[in-house]
């Protein structure tokens, strides 16, 4: 047992912490515009950080992305990092045709080019029999018709991983990997609480080439089976970095703000609002690094682990932020202050990638009861 | 013992009721953003309305334009109207400086500004609150000085709730900075179009412009704007506080969001095929619900019912106003949970769920809170003036 991180986690984690501070953070969840702090996230090489080398990455592996998107969180870093590092890169290299591999991976490990995923539909759930939207085949290659809903940056990538219906069966479901500028792609922007930009995409008889499907037709569902567990995983530590923030920038308040002469830190009944935040946010840090460390390690107690870490994140870190709003008084509850961006952040991650009641039940399943 | 309204009082809220429907727009499911034009003139509309039917001031005496509403009938109307999220309750006017005026003010204030107030035809804001005087109100700063027949006020106020729609406000200034903190307050009224007064908007984090800054330079105010004694402010600043403190509002409005989230969850269907409201575990968490609202109502009816007796216990109405906004949030926060990804599209956007008004009341009812005493300052004065346990 070894709770503690190796030399290469303890260098990722200081370089990111040392950058997001500078570089994101409030400012930048507020600006419209995140291409300048792209283009250096992408000098960075986070993109690429667990990309195999021979796609141009720098093959650090899942548990160090971990420790990356946990100060990503912390620091409300913008842009799709979390759908191509954690989500579609490790999907295509174990997957996808070579002749795909090659054409793309290279440039989104670098930064160059960006991906979302389209999985959910109308209903947001993660069950096979939900997607709707079909593949059927053609001369060269596929068409897809349907609507995705809560594409995370839709507009703003050039690759979209679809999963699409190819069969009768619940899970004939296939995945593709579909050029933005493909045909009969039509989208909607919703207005989503953190600020992520966010589509309804629709697909209308959309091309695709026939080496752009992901693994063999009927058989995607394990894949997106997969993908959610990363997902979840990587949002419960994500979430864990930014309780973390919250709860510093919280302990620092109740310091310096002074009522009836004295620090309102000093006050019980504050204090032990600080202890609860900083017994959940310890909980979660936990919880949250096993579970990245056992999806990184395929331990056969990943399902377990992911959905306790996910559990426990999406139901902590949502109250951390509300104990911060209520020790913060009148002047958290402004728009220019910037602990709503946090709480914004911590409701939406909550929700993604399974909600409360999606990973209990999977959660109760995984503890064969 | 009794736990039924009159047959009088029931009668009274299905008019009402009935009223509301008639005068609230086609499907309104509120609340109104009062920061929008069209909102305030729905505000100032709906007030005219109750205040031509006798209702807006029904709790005031008979010899102010009342008509000597008891408690509990008073209770059944802050319960409809925050039911029905519907504008036009005065609460600055008619629920604060009209009766404090009643009670500490002169003959002239009272009919200066009483019959203005039945009418609808005013709006008040209430300055108390400074940057460095929030929970620990006392050490409030903003000074005002005795010139001739002036006082001259320099200073600032904040977090004051529709200053910027607001014709008068009445606030708290120190009057005697030598005395200890309580003693040297005064109350005074400040016509908002004075000279020296500015008001700047801050947006809360529910994206509305719903309270202000408002600053004082060299402000002159009229010698006889003073309410009470000098250096009794305190006493008379105070006295608005446990209407402020009683919960319904927060009760009514947490028992119209349940009824949402149990419409939502019989029209919707799960993964099974069958309604939400079906599943065994949401069937639980909304019935514990339902016992949270209904104990916190019982809280919010015994502090109208004890007012009636005579009797106005401060450790209660802090149970009610604790109770009314917990209970409040826990349903939205439920509700955020069953609309899942749906929860946090915001209101306005292309296919959120109940028009995105639970991430919006989320939001803003993190106040509810913080406002006209913190939970925790509530806690501490049940603690001690409810328990007699011993303060450090
Ligand atoms: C939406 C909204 C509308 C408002 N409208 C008005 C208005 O119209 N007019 C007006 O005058 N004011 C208004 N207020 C201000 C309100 O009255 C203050 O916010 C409130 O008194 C708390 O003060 P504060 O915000 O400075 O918080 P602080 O007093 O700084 O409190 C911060 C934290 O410290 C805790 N704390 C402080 N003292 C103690 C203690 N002794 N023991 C334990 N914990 C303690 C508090 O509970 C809180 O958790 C409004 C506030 C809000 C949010």
């Amino acid at each position: 047992m070894d709770l503690g991180f190796n030399e290469t986690e303890e260098m990722v984690r200081a370089s990111a912490q040392e950058f997001l501070e500078r570089e994101a953070g409030p400012e930048l969840a507020r600006s419209g515009d995140a291409d300048a702090f792209w283009s250096k996230v992408a000098e960075m090489g986070w993109p690429g950080l667990a990309v195999s080398e021979r796609y141009g990455g720098a093959d650090m592996g899942l548990v160090a992305l971990g420790v990356l998107i946990e100060q990503w969180g912390a620091n409300l870093g913008r842009g799709p990092l979390f759908e191509f590092s954690v989500l579609v890169s490790p999907l295509l290299e174990a997957a996808a045709d070579e002749r795909l591999k090659k054409e793309i991976l290279p440039r989104l490990a670098d930064g160059s080019s960006s991906a979302a995923i389209a999985i959910l539909e109308q209903s947001a759930s993660w069950r096979p029999e939900d997607i709707r939207a079909t593949a059927v085949k053609t001369d060269n290659g596929w068409a897809i018709t349907g609507t995705k809903h809560f594409v995370s940056y839709g507009d703003e990538a050039s690759q979209i991983l679809v999963a699409a219906r190819t069969g009768d069966r619940p899970s004939d479901v296939s995945i593709f990997v579909v050029n933005r500028e493909a045909n009969g792609i039509s989208s909607e922007t919703v207005n989503h609480a953190s600020g992520t930009p966010t589509t309804v995409l629709t697909f209308n008889e959309t091309t695709v080439d026939v080496f752009r499907i992901v693994g063999s037709e009927n058989e995607g569902w394990p894949f997106v089976e997969a993908l959610m567990q990363k997902g979840a995983a990587f949002r419960a530590i994500q979430l864990a970095g930014l309780g973390r923030h919250v709860l510093d920038i919280t302990a620092a308040y109740v310091k310096e703000r002074k009522q009836f002469g004295v620090p309102i830190g000093s006050f019980q009944a504050v204090q032990h609002h600080l202890a609860d935040m900083a017994v959940s946010v310890r909980r979660v840090e936990q919880l949250a690094r096993q579970a990245v460390w056992s999806v990184a390690e395929s331990s056969p107690d990943a399902a377990k682990q992911v959905s306790r870490a996910k559990l426990a994140a999406s139901e902590l870190i949502p109250q951390v932020c509300w104990t911060a709003h209520q020790c913060h008084g009148a002047i958290g509850f402004t728009q220019e202050h910037d602990l709503h961006l946090y709480t914004r952040h911590a409701l939406s991650w909550a929700v993604e990638f399974g909600d409360t009641a999606a990973h209990t039940d999977r959660l109760a399943d995984a503890l064969e009861l | 013992m009794r736990f039924e309204f009159t047959t009088e009082d029931e009668q009274f809220r299905s008019e009402l009721r009935t009223f509301l429907a008639e005068q609230l727009p086609d499907g309104w499911t509120g609340p109104v953003d009062e920061s929008s034009k069209d909102g305030w003139a729905l505000n100032q509309r709906m007030r005219k309305a109750l205040a031509a039917r006798g209702w807006l001031v029904m709790h005031w005496p008979e010899q102010y334009g009342g008509q000597d509403a008891s408690s509990l009938r008073n209770i059944i109307f802050a319960e409809e109207m925050a039911y029905h999220r519907a504008p036009g309750n005065d609460r600055f006017g008619t629920r604060m400086i009209g009766p404090v005026l009643m009670f500490y003010g002169t003959d002239e204030q009272k009919s200066k500004y009483l019959p203005d107030i039945a009418a609808g035809g005013i709006q008040w804001c209430q300055g108390y609150s400074e940057p460095d005087a929030g929970s620990d109100l006392a050490s409030l700063k903003t000074r005002a000085v005795r010139d001739g027949d002036k006082f001259i006020i320099n200073g600032a106020k904040i977090w004051t709730s529709l200053a910027h729609r607001a014709d008068m406000m009445f606030m708290l200034v120190r009057t005697d900075p030598d005395a200890p903190k309580h003693r040297g307050i005064s109350m005074l009224l400040v016509d908002m179009k004075t000279p020296g007064v500015e008001v700047r908007p801050i947006y809360n984090m529910a994206g509305s412009h719903s309270f202000n800054q408002v600053t004082f330079d060299d402000v002159a105010v009229p010698a006889e704007n003073l309410v009470g004694d000098l250096n009794n402010g305190w006493r008379v600043g105070m006295s608005v506080l446990n209407y402020e403190r009683s919960g319904i509002d927060y009760v009514a409005w947490g028992q119209r969001a349940w009824d949402e989230l149990a419409q939502f969850c019989r029209d919707e269907t799960g993964p099974n095929g069958l309604p939400l409201s079906a599943d065994p575990s949401i069937r639980r968490k909304m019935a514990e619900l339902d016992v949270e609202i209904e104990g916190a109502r019982l809280l919010a009816y015994e502090v109208a019912w004890s007012q009636q007796q005579g009797e106005a216990p401060a450790d209660v109405a802090s149970m009610s106003k604790l109770s009314g906004t917990l209970a409040n949030k826990s349903v939205l926060d439920y509700g955020l949970q069953l609309l899942g990804m749906y929860g946090v599209l915001e209101s306005g956007s292309p296919h959120a769920k109940l028009q995105g008004r639970f991430f919006k009341m989320r939001m803003f009812y993190t106040s509810g809170e913080i406002l006209a005493g913190t939970t925790e300052i509530q806690k501490n004065l049940i603690a001690w003036r409810g328990l007699e346990l011993p303060r450090v």
